[in-house]
């Protein structure tokens, strides 16, 4: 079965410049694509970079420059709440790595061009939660969590407390003290990643991880987590970090031994191997053998075949014309797969049954209190 | 030379191309992609869109939009759907062309960033263009339909379309929105009115939609530069009177009506400033059509 | 010389004020966080004169407002508006 093309997509990413000769039913079919993928102020960005927005025709060029007035909206709203949570925290002297497209953006890295982020993922230690926690609850910080069940998910399962929502602002804070679950097969050691953290320049506690931790985060945010609707944009955030680390020397040469340090292994085989495939990612060809033959990487090839089929249709971006009929059915796999590395395999299907029918009765009695 | 509209082909023609690979039309300053299996869009669009010019699969849409029945092919509700997402929940399948006109409404105002968007209604007169920024229930709807009949040039009756560099309003003309009383009132006022199709017990009440002047189509191409901002309010019976209105108040009353002042930043608060700045701002009550036909026939231009 | 002297404001540092007024009152815009608020003219006045990133005291406001040397019954007006513009969190007290 072939799988519909998402070249113009990807052609747009990797090579700006043949934008220019696209025609006008080519750029209607991108801007849908990159929008439902999140991508489209990330091409009106490039287009800005390299000053080509006035050989875009001006419909298409009206779409571009909106997502990109939305876009850098975003970035001061993210900017501004990043310091709320600086002097939030003051008070304790915690140190917290940002996470993610926070950390992107505050430390102006080239995957935040045009990247629309919301919330906000930080990482302390996890002896700092309590702390943590009083601190953002006295600056308007109040627990999202929906229920009891929710609550205890969070707190026992997973590697954050339940997302935090600011009662004025209604912005969310997610904290992590691991970068994934505690009940996941995978340990990666908050410890080593937190000592090797970098404070951001102008601030004083707070920091992101350092270059290597911060591909192996994505990689194992992409690759273990349930969430895949925003999947392509992940392959573009590796492909992104990849290509500004990659430049350094020692990068490629410490990549591989930090995974294995960090348990992540798999995650950056899935990563190097899929942003090759996706976007032609220059991973030199040997760290791809490096990873393949690491402790951790998948051997069989029969498995590697049923990965491929599942992860490149679900990582195709969710639009008409870019995904065929199977990928609800492969996302939904990947979902349970992602839940699976999470959770021991007993507490899923409770997990999974429960959230669908609370999303269906949100007002009924939480059936866990009264059963006890 | 002109583009065919859409009164050039016939209604079993529309219907066909609605359910197939879709209606191109261009609705100044865009061009959607239209598809419906429902009966009473395709009614709608062939009673109030004639005059609009169809437009080309060779072109760039700026949104493919359909609306469909709802899942499982239940027939009794509709859903819309813009380019492969669905934003709201279903409504009742009758409401299926009102569905289409909120749809793209909601469409402009979440994907264009290009103006500074204002939830009103816009008319035009002598080339000044005058603003009714209100929130549901001031009687926008029906006084902006009058207008339309006593010689104002519609722009839109939903959103301004401020161009934050140049200060003129972009038109955006399209079939005027009319609730429950309002149908009847300005039926009666000119009886040669275009009414679409009428949904029952919406939301909103009943909704129905007015046809567009076919010179304010012609000339959707000529913008405006605003003079007045007049913040309207039905009182029944009340005498029409027109107040003037302190600026600061004004700029933060319309601020309120902005869909996206504050994501623009600095440019979307300079472009207001600018805009309040150049016009006259009043707030205005009326319980009587024709005295408030007249005060705006009066309307003095800014000094 | 009374205590109010040493009291001492300027325009906060989080933010990016834009500003314009009118006869009924100042409309200000924090680029920062996207807030906008409306002053009265009389805030708006106060507020304009530290808009420039100065720091300045009580006194030399009030001053400044009635373009002769302040009395303390109008230091004390003008720190009513002030204490209300800080906690817009429009300016901040300087200490030390």
């Amino acid at each position: 079965m072939t799988l519909p093309s998402i070249k113009l997509l990807k052609d747009a990413l990797v090579e700006p410049h043949s934008l220019t000769t696209l025609t006008l039913t080519q750029w209607d079919l991108l801007v849908r694509q990159a929008r439902n993928a999140g991508l489209l102020a990330r091409i009106a960005a490039d287009c800005q970079t390299f000053n080509l927005l006035d050989d875009i025709p001006r419909q298409a060029r009206r779409h571009l420059d909106s997502a990109a007035v939305l876009a850098r909206r975003q970035h001061r709203e993210l900017r501004w709440e990043v310091q709320l949570i600086e002097e939030a925290l003051a008070p304790t002297g915690i140190a917290f790595v940002l996470l993610k497209g926070a950390a992107y953006a505050m430390g102006g890295l080239l995957a935040a061009r045009g990247r629309m982020m919301s919330d906000v993922d930080i990482l302390v230690p996890r002896t700092a939660l309590p702390e943590v926690e009083s601190a953002l609850m006295q600056r308007g910080w109040v627990s999202d969590a929906n229920s009891d069940y929710d609550q205890r998910y969070y707190r026992t399962w997973m590697h954050e407390l339940p997302p935090m929502r600011h009662f004025h602002r209604g912005t969310v804070i997610d904290v992590h003290h691991a970068i994934v679950p505690i009940s996941s097969r995978s340990h990666p050691s908050s410890e080593a990643l937190l000592s090797s953290a970098l404070t951001l320049d102008g601030h004083l506690k707070v920091q992101s991880l350092a270059p290597l931790d911060m591909v192996l985060h994505s990689a194992s945010h992409l690759f273990h987590e349930g969430e895949l609707d925003q999947g392509f944009r992940g392959i573009v955030d590796l492909d992104s970090l990849l290509r500004e680390f990659g430049a350094s020397p020692d990068f490629w040469e410490q990549l591989v031994p930090r995974a294995v340090e960090l348990e992540l292994v798999r995650p950056l085989f899935y990563a190097l191997r899929y942003t090759r495939l996706m976007l032609g990612t220059p991973v030199p060809s040997d760290v791809m053998a490096q990873v393949s033959h690491a402790s951790g990487a998948p051997q069989s090839s029969l498995f590697l075949a049923w990965m491929d089929a599942l992860f490149l249709r679900a990582l195709r971006p969710t639009h008409a014309n870019t995904s065929d009929g199977w990928t609800p059915l492969a996302r939904w796999l990947l979902y349970v797969r992602g839940h699976w590395m999470r959770m021991p395999p007993g507490l899923l299907v409770r997990h999974l049954v429960r959230k669908s029918w609370m999303a269906w009765f949100p007002d009924k009695k939480d059936p866990e209190s009264a059963s006890g | 030379m002109t583009s065919p509209t859409l009164s050039t082909i016939s209604k079993t023609e529309l219907t066909r191309q609605l359910q197939s690979d879709g209606l191109w039309l261009r609705v100044a300053p865009f061009v959607f992609q239209i598809r419906s299996p429902i009966p009473v869009v395709a009614d709608g669009l062939h009673t109030l869109y004639g005059d609009y010019e169809l437009a080309s699969p060779d072109e760039f849409a700026d949104f493919h939009i359909t609306v469909a029945y709802g899942p499982l092919h239940k027939k009794s509700v509709c859903v819309f759907q813009v380019d492969g997402v669905e934003p709201f929940t279903p409504l009742a399948a009758g409401e299926g062309f009102a569905f289409l006109e909120w749809g793209l409404n909601w469409c402009v105002t979440t994907h264009l960033h290009t103006w500074l968007t204002i939830h009103s209604a816009v008319l035009e007169r002598h080339g000044r263009a005058l603003i009714l920024p209100a929130p549901p229930g001031s009687g926008k709807s029906t006084l902006c339909a009058s207008l339309l009949l006593h010689g104002w040039r519609l722009l839109s009756d939903e959103m301004t379309l401020l161009d934050p560099d140049t200060g003129l309003v972009t038109p955006f003309p399209r079939p005027v929105s009319l609730k429950n009383q309002s149908i009847d009132i300005i039926r009666k006022r000119d009886k040669s009115v275009v009414i679409g199709p009428i949904a029952f017990d919406t939301m909103k009440g009943n909704v129905a939609h007015m046809r567009a002047p076919t010179d304010s189509l012609k000339r959707a191409s000529e913008k405006a530069l605003p003079a007045w901002v007049i913040f309207p309010q039905y009182v029944a019976d009340a005498p029409a009177s027109l107040t003037p209105r302190g600026k600061a108040t004004s700029f933060m009353q319309l601020a309120e009506n902005s869909f996206n002042q504050s994501a623009q930043g600095r440019r979307g608060f300079e472009a207001l400033a600018r805009l309040i700045d150049q016009c006259d701002c009043y707030d205005f009550s009326y319980g009587r059509l024709d005295e408030a036909m007249a005060i705006f026939a009066d309307l003095p231009l800014p000094t | 010389m009374t205590a109010e002297l040493d009291i001492a404001w300027r325009c906060s540092r989080r933010g990016e004020f834009y500003l314009k007024s009118w006869q009924d009152g100042m409309v200000v815009f924090n680029a920062a966080d996207g807030h906008l608020q409306c002053l009265s003219p009389v805030y708006g006045q106060v507020f304009e004169l530290l808009a420039s990133g100065q720091v300045k005291s009580s006194f030399e406001l009030a001053s400044e407002l009635l373009a002769e040397s302040a009395a303390p019954e109008d230091v004390e007006l003008v720190e009513n508006a002030l204490n209300a513009l800080a906690s817009s969190n429009l300016i901040e007290r300087v200490t030390g």
